[in-house]
């Protein structure tokens, strides 16, 4: 199983190359979220690395609660962009995980 | 002059207990001895401390305990002055105000007078002298602290001339929280979600200098309930490198239960994440 991006929407490519768009409210709005902090998002499993914890802590929370990255004007410097963009790639696997589990 | 929603903004505060020793005993208070020990700061640990986190953009909460019964807290304040990156601030019950006035009249220094011990339905407790006056706004980084008791809420309208007075910028409201002995019975907060709770454990809203044992606490809270026994750390240039980078406090089981007051907005605002990660 892969995520991607397709037309600026997140969809899931199976074992045989099927796709299927993801139509979960939530996580769209996460992507487009996280798209707001970091400019271009890259799905792929293979970026994901350890990070520390914060950084999973600040996707979850924008997750719960996406209104958290409208109140302030918010510019991260690259390397924290980078590490945000592998906390949300494991955020987005393990959650598609759970869910197929 | 360093205006306090700036530090509180764009630095991580430390809370600096320079001695347990209190003058005054706080119902909801467990962070204090009435023992008079301690009463002067040990210079070398403190600028070794200072010199670790040299670096880094930190306010230095002073507290204890009171302060203001610390013997050379002049050269205690003078040291932490000495870094532009560090913002000094006072939390003192106007013990301060009574021994160090001029600390009051010093606008680099936050200074924060929690004077009011509850509020009752025929008076307001006061810690302090009462004949202190509440402060006026002001542009000195002098404000008034008090806590959203139980008390606050239940008798506040009885007081219209005292909350006309304290209705100012320099008046900061703080949530009645997890430090009463007995908040279980008096809950007025729910407990924060599972992610502000994960988030202030990264980095709590103070960590703890603790100059009685000399070693740095994770929280607080559990520091001054002594009921569970939050993790300590060794000072040292590692812990400190590793503690401001996010990566020396994690998520313990005392923080499951942690029924300290998050704001709803979250534990930090997501500025201040980025200016902290930026660095």
């Amino acid at each position: 199983m892969m995520i991607d991006i397709v037309n600026d929407k997140l969809v899931v490519v199976d074992d045989m190359g099927n796709m299927t768009v993801l139509e979960d409210e939530s996580l769209e709005t996460l992507y487009h979220s996280m798209k707001s902090i970091l400019g271009d998002i890259i799905i792929d499993i293979n970026i994901i690395e350890p990070v520390e914890d914060i950084y999973y802590y600040i996707v979850e929370k924008i997750y719960k609660m996406p209104d958290y990255t409208k109140w302030n004007d918010t510019e991260f410097k690259e390397k924290p962009k980078q590490k945000l963009l592998i906390a949300f790639n494991k955020f987005l696997y393990d959650e598609i995980n759970r869910r197929t589990k | 002059m360093m205006k306090l929603i700036d530090a509180q903004n764009n630095y991580l505060a430390i809370d600096f207990f320079l001695t347990m020793t209190c003058n005054k005993d706080c119902h909801y208070c467990t962070s204090y001895t009435l023992e008079q020990r301690n009463l002067t700061v040990d210079m070398e640990f403190l600028n070794r401390t200072l010199y670790y986190l040299r670096d880094y953009k930190v306010r230095c909460n002073l507290l204890g305990g009171e302060p203001g019964l610390v013997k050379n807290l002049d050269e205690v304040v003078a040291a932490i002055k000495s870094n532009p990156n560090h913002v000094c601030e006072v939390l003192s019950n106007s013990t301060v105000r009574r021994r160090y006035p001029q600390i009051l009249k010093d606008p680099d220094i936050i200074y924060v007078e929690h004077m009011i011990l509850d509020f009752y339905e025929d008076e307001i407790t006061l810690l302090g002298n009462p004949n202190y006056e509440y402060h006026d706004e002001n542009d000195m980084n002098n404000y008034n602290l008090v806590i959203k008791t139980p008390n606050f809420e239940k008798y506040k309208h009885l007081y219209p001339e005292a909350m006309a007075k304290l209705d100012n910028k320099n008046t900061l409201w703080k949530e009645f929280n997890g430090r009463a002995p007995n908040f279980g019975e008096i809950q007025i907060t729910k407990q924060a979600a599972e992610i502000d709770r994960k988030m202030c454990a990264a980095f709590p809203m103070v960590p703890v200098i603790n100059f009685e044992n000399q070693n740095l606490v994770h929280c607080s809270k559990k520091f001054a309930n002594n009921a569970i026994t939050s993790k300590e750390f060794e000072i040292s240039q590692e812990n400190i490198d590793k503690m401001m980078n996010f990566r020396l406090f994690k998520y313990e089981n005392y923080c499951k239960t942690c029924t300290e007051y998050v704001q709803p907005k979250g534990h930090f605002n997501i500025k201040k994440y980025a200016s902290i990660l930026n660095e």
